[in-house]
C-alpha cells in the first residue's frame, strides 16, 4: 500500500484549447459537467497568459489526454512524442474525446493542443511555485498528502518550534539516559503556545539490545544499591517518590492500598516529583542508578497511569487465567465515587510534573533556547499553575513550580477510591512497555491532566457519573458514526502560537471555563467539553510509527514536527502518509523538520 | 459468518461481552479479548470516554492487562515477546490503524475481528497493516544497526458474528455518544 501511495511526480498530459474570455464561464460550466478533471482538484481549469500579440490569452483544460488518466503514463507522452509542449501547435481534434466532450469542442471550434501539468498536489509553497510555471495551480496545504517542511513560517514562528522541538529532545536525552530508545514528544497548545504535556520513549530494551539486559535479580540488586545511595540525599526530591517505588519492587507481596496510603502521608514529600535531568548530566550515572531512575521516576508515573487506567476483563471469565484480580468496582459509579470522592479531585503531578519540566528547561541556561525561551517558559509555568490551581483544591502555585514540595495530595488516594486492589497490580508495572512509545506516553499524560483540570462534571461532589439525560449528544455523529470507534470533535479554529496575545486571550478562556464541577451547567447540558487534543501542535524527535501517527489522528492534533524521519517505520510521509489518508476523519499537518542525529546531541 | 469455526465463535463471545460493558458505561462498544493456548489472559473494551484518551481502545486495554499479567510473572521481554507471538487476539471491531500499528510492533501471532471498521481500519479497511507490518518509531536502532527490527505482518481474518458487532454498536449510536463533544440533543434512556 505504501507503494502505491507514493506520489509520482512526473507531469500529466492534458488537451488544452485556447478561448475568447467572452465564452469561459459558459465552457467552465459545461466541462467541469462533462469532463470533471478527476483527481486534478489542484490544477485550474484556465490559465491566463500573455498572447505573443500582446493581449490576453485564455487557455482551458479539456480534458485528460486518454491514458494519461489511467495506469499508462507512456501512451500519453507517445502521443505528445513531437512539439506538443506549452504553447505548441495546435494539433487536429483528437479522435479519443469522448461523445460529450467531443460535442462541446465541435460547438465551440476549439483547436485543441497537449500541454503538461503537475500530477500531484504540491507538497511544500516551493513545489507550488514550481508548478504555477507550468500551469496554475492550488495550494493547500491541509490537504496535502505529504509531509510538509516548514518553510511557511516566520522567524518568529521558526524559533517557537525550534523551542518546542528543543523541548522534546530534552524529553528524548531523559529516555535515553534511562536506556529507553532516544525519543521524545511535546504536545503544545497551540492556542496559547503552552506546553501541556510532555513524554518520553518508555519502551527499554524491549526491541533492542535484549542480550545486555540484566536479569531481574541483578536488576533488584541494582535497585536495593540505588535506594541505599538515594538515602544519602535525603534531601532530593525525588525521595519520596522513589522509596515508594522501591517497596513496590522489593516486596514481592504488593501492599495494600491503605498500607501504601499511610506511607505515603508519612513520607514528607510523596508527592511527584521528576527525575531533575539537570542532575542526570552533572553526575556520572552508573548503569544502576539508571536503571534505578527507571524506577523512580518511570515507575511512579506508570503507577499513576494505571490508577487511572482501569482493566475490566482481568479474572471475569472462569478460565482467564489472569493476574487473579478480583474484579474491580470500576464500571460502578456509586463505588467510585465511593467515600472520598473529592479526592479525585487532586491533581495528581501531571501538571506538577509539566510544570516543574517547564521550570527545569527554564532554570536551564545552557540550553539553546533563542531569545524568548526563557520567558515564555516561565510564562508557562505560572500558567500550568494557575490552570492547576484555579480548579480548587489546589492553591499552591509555588508548590506546584517548585516541584510539589509542599505535598500537593497525590492522585493515588484519589485512585485508590475507584480500584484500591489495582493500584498494587499497577505498581508493578515498571518494566519497558513495548507501545509506550513518546507520542502515547504524551497524549496519555495529556488526557489525563485535562482529567485533572476540567473533572467529569459532578453533582454537589457526588457521583462521577452523570445520569443519562443531564449528558447530551452530538446527532449527526451517531448517525454516521457506525463504524468507527471515536466521536469526532467539531474543530475549532484558532489562532496559533501567537505568544503575543496569548496571555489575555488565554485568561479569558480559562475564565469562562472555570471550574465545571463548581456550577451546574446550564439547561441541563454539560459545558462541551473536548477531551481531545484540538488545536494542539505536537514536536516530536522522531516521525511518528503508524500507532503514533493513528493515535494523532484519534486525538485530532492539528500539526505535528518531527526532527528525523524513521524510514520504513515512519508513518508522516516515510513510508505511509497517515496524517493525510484518505477516508480517514481527521487530517493533521506534518512537518519533518530534517535534522540530523547530530543536531540532537542526544547523547 | 461462513467459515468461523466453534473457537472463534466461543472467544467473539466473550470479546462482545467486553464490549457491551463498555457499552454499559457509555463507551463506544468495542471489546477484546487475548488468548493463549485456549485460555484468556487478558480482556478489555475501550476506554476512551472516561480517559479522555482517545487512544484507550479495547486492544491496547487488553494488551496492557497481559503485559501487567506477564510482568507479575517476571518475563522478560523476550519471553513476553514470544508469548505474544502465539496469542490470538479477538475484537469485535477490525483494529484501527492505531491498534493494528500496535499488534503488528508486539508481534502478535493472529488476529480475529467481528465487523470491518471502514473509517479507521488498520487491517485492510483504510492500511493493510497485517500484510506489511510496522515498526516503532524511530528506524533503524543507531547502537545496534544489526538488531534493527522486522517489520512483523500477523496473520487476520475477519467477519466473526460481525452482525452482533454492529448490533451493538448500532445500539450505541442510536442511544448517542454521552461524550461526543458538540451538544445537539439530549440522550433518550436506553
Amino acid at each position: 500500500m505504501g507503494s502505491k501511495d507514493a506520489v509520482d511526480r512526473t507531469p500529466l498530459w492534458v488537451w488544452v484549447a485556447d478561448i475568447e474570455s467572452s465564452s469561459a464561464s459558459s465552457l467552465i460550466k459545461l466541462l467541469s459537467a462533462k469532463a470533471p478533471l478527476r483527481n486534478l482538484h489542484h490544477v485550474k481549469r484556465i490559465k491566463r497568459s500573455l498572447s505573443p500579440a500582446g493581449g490576453r490569452k485564455l487557455s482551458i483544460i479539456v480534458c485528460v489526454v486518454d491514458g494519461e488518466d489511467g495506469d499508462d503514463p507512456t501512451e500519453g507522452s507517445e502521443d505528445g512524442d513531437d512539439a506538443s509542449l506549452v504553447e505548441g501547435p495546435p494539433r487536429e481534434r483528437p479522435n479519443i474525446l469522448n461523445d460529450d466532450v467531443g460535442v462541446i469542442v465541435r460547438q465551440h471550434s476549439l483547436k485543441l493542443y497537449k500541454v503538461q501539468v503537475p500530477r500531484s498536489p504540491a507538497l511544500s509553497r516551493e513545489e507550488w511555485v514550481d508548478q504555477n510555471k507550468l500551469w496554475p495551480c492550488s495550494y493547500h496545504p491541509v490537504a496535502g498528502n505529504a509531509r510538509s517542511t516548514p518553510t511557511e513560517f516566520n522567524e518568529k514562528e521558526l524559533q517557537l518550534i525550534r523551542g518546542f522541538m528543543q523541548a522534546a529532545v530534552q524529553q528524548a536525552r531523559i529516555a535515553l539516559a534511562q536506556g529507553h530508545q532516544g525519543n521524545g514528544a511535546v504536545i503544545v497548545d497551540g492556542f496559547c503556545g503552552k506546553v501541556v504535556a510532555s513524554g518520553y520513549d518508555q519502551t527499554g530494551r524491549w526491541f533492542q539490545d535484549r542480550t545486555t539486559r540484566s536479569d531481574s535479580n541483578a536488576d533488584r540488586e541494582a535497585r536495593e544499591t540505588g535506594r541505599g545511595r538515594e538515602a544519602a540525599h535525603p534531601t532530593k526530591r525525588r525521595d519520596g517518590d522513589h522509596e515508594e517505588r522501591e517497596e513496590g519492587w522489593s516486596s514481592p507481596v504488593p501492599q495494600s492500598a491503605e498500607q501504601k496510603l499511610a506511607s505515603e502521608s508519612a513520607s514528607e514529600s510523596s508527592c511527584v516529583a521528576t527525575l531533575d535531568s539537570q542532575t542526570i548530566e552533572r553526575e556520572p550515572w552508573s548503569l544502576a542508578s539508571e536503571r534505578d531512575e527507571v524506577v523512580a521516576q518511570g515507575g511512579h508515573r506508570l503507577g499513576l497511569e494505571e490508577c487511572v487506567r482501569t482493566t475490566n476483563g482481568c479474572g471475569l471469565y472462569p478460565q482467564a487465567a489472569c493476574s487473579g484480580l478480583e474484579p474491580t468496582a470500576f464500571g460502578d459509579p456509586q463505588a467510585k465515587a465511593g467515600d472520598n470522592g473529592g479526592e479525585v479531585l487532586c491533581p495528581c503531578g501531571i501538571g506538577v510534573e509539566v510544570a516543574v519540566q517547564i521550570a527545569r528547561s527554564s532554570a536551564r541556561p545552557a540550553q539553546p533556547y533563542a531569545g524568548k525561551e526563557t520567558e515564555i517558559a516561565e510564562r508557562d509555568v505560572k500558567e500550568d499553575a494557575r490552570c492547576m490551581a484555579y480548579e480548587g483544591s489546589l492553591s499552591r502555585e509555588e508548590g506546584i513550580v517548585q516541584g510539589g514540595e509542599k505535598g500537593s495530595c497525590i492522585s493515588l488516594k484519589g485512585c485508590s477510591n475507584s480500584n484500591s486492589n489495582r493500584d498494587s497490580v499497577a505498581e508493578l508495572m515498571f518494566l519497558p512497555h513495548p507501545l509506550k512509545h513518546a507520542v502515547m506516553v504524551a497524549i496519555d499524560r495529556a488526557a489525563r491532566r485535562d482529567l485533572l483540570m476540567f473533572p467529569p462534571w459532578k453533582e454537589g461532589r457526588g457521583v462521577d457519573c452523570p445520569t443519562e439525560d443531564r449528558w447530551v449528544d452530538c446527532e449527526e455523529e451517531g448517525r454516521e458514526a457506525l463504524s468507527i470507534r471515536e466521536p469526532t470533535c467539531e474543530r475549532v479554529k484558532r489562532p496559533r502560537l501567537e505568544p503575543d496575545q496569548s496571555d489575555h486571550i488565554d485568561s479569558s478562556r480559562r475564565r469562562e471555563d472555570d471550574d465545571p464541577s463548581s456550577h451546574p451547567p446550564e439547561g441541563g447540558l454539560l459545558p462541551p467539553r473536548p477531551y481531545l487534543c484540538t488545536s494542539f501542535d505536537v514536536f516530536v524527535v522522531r516521525e511518528p510509527c503508524a500507532m503514533c501517527a493513528m493515535a494523532l489522528i484519534h486525538q485530532r492534533v492539528s500539526r505535528v514536527f518531527y526532527a528525523i524521519a524513521s524510514g520504513d517505520a515512519g508513518a508522516l510521509g516515510s513510508r505511509y502518509q497517515v496524517h493525510a489518508q484518505k477516508g480517514l476523519n481527521h487530517r493533521y499537518r506534518a512537518f519533518h523538520l530534517g535534522l540530523t542525529e547530530a543536531d540532537l546531541q542526544l547523547k | 459468518m461462513a467459515g468461523s469455526n466453534a473457537h472463534e465463535i466461543q472467544f467473539m463471545r466473550m470479546a462482545l461481552e467486553e464490549a457491551r460493558k463498555a457499552f454499559d458505561r457509555q463507551e463506544v462498544p468495542v471489546g477484546c479479548v487475548i488468548v493463549h493456548n485456549g485460555e484468556v489472559i487478558g480482556a478489555g473494551s475501550n476506554r476512551s470516554n472516561e480517559t479522555r484518551n482517545a487512544t484507550r481502545h479495547a486492544e491496547l486495554e487488553a494488551i496492557d492487562v497481559v503485559l501487567e499479567k506477564l510482568e507479575k510473572d517476571g518475563s522478560s521481554e523476550e519471553e513476553a515477546s514470544k508469548k505474544f507471538q502465539e496469542c490470538e487476539l479477538f475484537v469485535t471491531c477490525e483494529p484501527c490503524i492505531m491498534c493494528a500499528g500496535a499488534l503488528a510492533i508486539l508481534g502478535i501471532g493472529q488476529v480475529i475481528f467481528g465487523c470491518q471498521n471502514d473509517r479507521f481500519g488498520g487491517c485492510g479497511s483504510v492500511l493493510s497493516l497485517h500484510t506489511d507490518g510496522a515498526k516503532a518509531c524511530g528506524g533503524p536502532n543507531p547502537s545496534a544497526p544489526q538488531e534493527d527490527e522486522k517489520m512483523k505482518p500477523f496473520k487476520c481474518k475477519g467477519g466473526v458474528l460481525a452482525d452482533d458487532a454492529v448490533a451493538l454498536l448500532r445500539d450505541f449510536y442510536e442511544r448517542g455518544n454521552p461524550n461526543a463533544p458538540r451538544p445537539h440533543r439530549a440522550v433518550t434512556a436506553a
